[in-house]
């Protein structure tokens, strides 16, 4: 191994980058940049989760002991969803600031989600960024561009290529030990922060997530090598440093910051978002007018009523409402929440295309910019991104759907029977305390599966794969072309 | 040894280097002398496979260059005009390099085994390098010091064909004569020996054969003990200012 001219080449092009002084100055900087944001990260996954914590279990107590009042009471009085947070979070804030963590739930209403545990939030760490994500996304690339610019053009100007290229050594041993060498600078500046990463999570006993953020290493790789090879790439193909630089400047500042704030410019003016005061004013308009006293042409409640008494009539066989042990307003309740839901559906529903056809554009950036692939990537690895918050209010609203049915159904089979049924007809008197309450589970979230992760972010994989291969056949044609003068 | 069999060298329209032939044995230092844009340093490029032959062929111990690239380069040792070494590493540090790249390829040649640092230091010893300079970076070096590390990787590779083009340009003349005598010494070793050069006075002394070329045409060689110092300058002026054109078209 000694004696092969690729481990020659990496030893000599990492001694003189060493001695050029730049990448101590650089992998220090990485070093202190993760070690803050991975503490930042810590501190602020404590806090967010503590929080949730507390405010779940606060709303939990709240629920069970609302004292007693009839089921549809309750609807009203109503029970919250939140989203936990995954330790990647640590890593990856994602959407978490911008989007909605819980949903409050309660009858007839399909309500969109609040953010408020954004708003508790240190300045610092919502506007500064200061996340490892951030570094690998932004800092890094611009750091391989530092440490490979000269990489070949250095030695075109000190003419030391000449030298090199009349020794017996091929342009692929060359290749390779210009890549190692850089690859070996790259590996001591990200190594360390992978294993303490590794070791935190180990430590807090987060190991579901372990492969989550293996995974998202093994994608910061891709994404690093390809500023890798482009650096390589660039300097065999310039005549001078000062040129390389410039060029991989270029291409850092368009991959990462131009594109990806280009799509979301565009995006929005492409289909403009409905601002959350526009959303609320729709709901209540439905609301109002549509549902609550009926839909489908009817207009009133008690006409809905009615007809679903006398099929109750008819299905049990009496003659007389007043007969009858089930309670129709149990029914004709969930009837309301029922044909609610239709209406949600589509007003969601138009929602969702618009945030799906926005994000559509979005996907279509990842053919342009890699780093919007690892930010989609990591969002998702992270359950952060627009998918696992709307598989987040899919549950909540599935959820709440089933709480309003246990609530509605309670009424209905209930209410005439035993104790608290005193005044015939109306549901109203009827009360159910403690016990029920606490025998209605509590929401929790079922996070995204990784295959479904994976598979939700396909093509954020296939752009990070394209990338990598297009950049390293880029690399290896330009160290082939090499020439002399 | 080194030979170019009808060797020619287009650049567009221009011909470089016309129809060149020409042999050297080991043991011979064959200096070549031409004005500006003779063609010399085209010829060495095209040994070093820097440049392809429009036609022709170049051969290092009879081996094709283009063909075998690899192993006619583990076989000579180029020194250019300026050579430049890395200066963030010591002398030292830059022949080990160097050496490492040549003895990586050298499988069946004479130079397989591994060298250790107390012979690299030997061989800058030898080829004059002062000993207080091993261990500085080449940054601090002056263009003749270099020169001497890449007599030393020669001498360590035991390259048995050295290609200079124009080594002793700008060396003080205390420097170039401590480089001619290195060349002398590898000369009695066997060594075949290129040189472009402009120094008429260094070729005749040093030099066993000298050609005289003239915008790509190779217009005589002959032993350099068969011509005297001044006569060596009246002729190659008289070459120089005889025709503006080619003399021999071929
Ligand atoms: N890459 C190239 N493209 C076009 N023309 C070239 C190229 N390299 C050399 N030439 C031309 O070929 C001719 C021979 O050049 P060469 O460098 O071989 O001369 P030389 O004898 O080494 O001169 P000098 O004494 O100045 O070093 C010159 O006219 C030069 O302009
Ligand atoms: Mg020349």
């Amino acid at each position: 191994m000694k004696n092969s001219a690729i481990y020659r080449i990496v030893i000599k092009d990492f001694v003189v980058s060493i001695r050029s002084g730049k990448f101590w100055t650089l992998a220090g900087f990485v070093f202190i940049f993760a070690s803050v944001s991975l503490w930042l990260g810590q501190s602020q996954y404590n806090r967010v989760s503590t929080i949730k914590a507390e405010a779940i279990q606060q709303a939990r107590h709240q629920w069970e002991n609302q004292g007693e009042k009839n089921p549809h009471g309750a609807g009203h009085f109503g029970s919250v969803a939140f989203k936990p947070i995954t330790p990647l979070y640590m890593i990856e804030a994602g959407l978490t600031d911008y989007v909605g963590e819980w949903v409050y739930l309660e009858t007839h209403k399909q309500n969109s989600a609040e953010k408020r545990p954004a708003n508790d939030r240190s300045v610092l760490f919502r506007f500064g960024q200061i996340t490892p994500g951030f570094l690998f996304r932004f800092l890094i690339p611009l750091f391989v561009i530092l440490l490979g610019y000269s990489t070949f053009s250095s030695e075109k100007e000190q003419n030391t290529l000449r030298m090199l290229l009349s020794q017996s050594i091929t342009s692929k041993e060359l290749f390779y030990g210009k890549l190692l060498s850089m690859f070996l600078q790259l590996a001591i500046m990200i190594v360390p922060v992978f294993l303490v990463t590794m070791g935190m999570f180990l430590m807090q006993d987060f190991s579901p997530f372990i492969p989550h953020m293996f995974i998202l290493f093994m994608a910061y790789v891709l994404y690093l090598s390809t500023f890798v090879f482009i650096a390589i790439g660039i300097s065999a193909r310039s005549r001078t440093s000062g040129s390389a630089l410039i060029l991989l400047f270029a291409f850092w500042l368009i991959s990462t910051i131009l594109i990806p704030r280009l799509t979301v410019t565009i995006s929005e003016i492409l289909s403009p978002p409905f601002s959350s005061f526009d959303l609320k004013v729709t709901h209540d308009e439905k609301q109002d007018n549509k549902y609550v006293y009926g839909y489908k042409g009817r207009d009133d409640f008690s006409e809905m009523y009615a007809e679903i008494e006398s099929e109750l009539m008819q299905e049990y066989g009496v003659g007389d409402a007043d007969s009858l042990e089930v309670n129709p307003f149990g029914f004709a309740i969930e009837k309301t929440e029922e044909e609610g839901q239709i209406i949600y559906d589509k007003t969601f529903g138009q929602i969702n295309d618009l945030y799906k056809s926005q994000n559509k554009l979005h996907r279509k950036s990842v053919a342009f910019s890699p780093l919007s692939a690892l930010h989609f990537l990591s969002m998702g690895l992270a359950h952060n991104d627009l998918q696992a918050h709307e598989d987040f209010l899919d549950q909540a609203e599935e959820y709440r759907r089933d709480l309003m049915k246990t609530l509605n159904m309670d009424i209905a089979y209930n209410s005439r029977k035993g104790k608290n049924n005193e005044e015939g007809n109306s549901h109203l008197p009827y009360v159910q305390g403690e016990e029920f309450w606490k025998s209605i589970r509590t929401f929790e979230y079922d996070e995204l599966g990784l295959i479904k992760i994976i598979s939700n972010h396909k093509y954020d994989v296939i752009s990070l794969f394209l990338w990598f291969f297009a950049s390293a056949f880029f690399a290896n044609w330009s160290v082939k072309k090499l020439k002399i003068n | 040894m080194l030979e170019t069999k009808n060797l020619t060298k287009k650049f567009g329209d221009f011909t470089a280097l016309h129809n060149l032939n020409l042999k050297v044995n080991s043991g011979e230092i064959f200096c070549l002398l031409g004005a500006n844009g003779a063609g010399k340093s085209t010829t060495i490029n095209l040994f070093l496979n820097f440049l392809k032959p429009s036609s022709g062929q170049a051969l290092i111990d009879g081996l094709d260059v283009c063909q075998y690239p690899l192993e006619t380069k583990s076989r000579f040792t180029y020194i250019p005009e300026n050579l430049r070494l890395y200066p963030q590493l010591t002398g030292l540090e830059n022949l080990d390099f160097f050496y490492g790249l040549s003895h990586t390829q050298n499988q069946g040649l004479p130079n397989t085994g591994k060298v250790s640092k107390d012979q690299l230091i030997e061989v800058l010893n030898e080829a004059g390098l002062p000993s207080e300079f091993l261990h500085r970076r080449v940054s601090s070096y002056s263009k003749g010091m270099r020169q001497k590390v890449g007599i030393a990787l020669a001498m360590v590779k035991n390259a048995q064909v050295l290609l200079l083009d124009e080594p002793t340009s700008g060396l003080d003349p205390q420097a170039s004569n401590e480089f001619s005598e290195l060349l002398i010494r590898m000369k009695s070793k066997g060594v075949a020996i290129l040189m472009a050069t402009h120094d008429l006075w260094r070729a005749r002394d040093t030099g066993s054969h000298i050609g005289i070329m003239k915008q790509g045409h190779l217009l005589e060689s002959f032993e350099a003990t068969t011509i005297s110092h001044s006569d060596l300058e009246s002729l190659y002026l008289s070459h120089m200012y005889r025709h503006k054109t080619p003399i021999r078209e071929e």
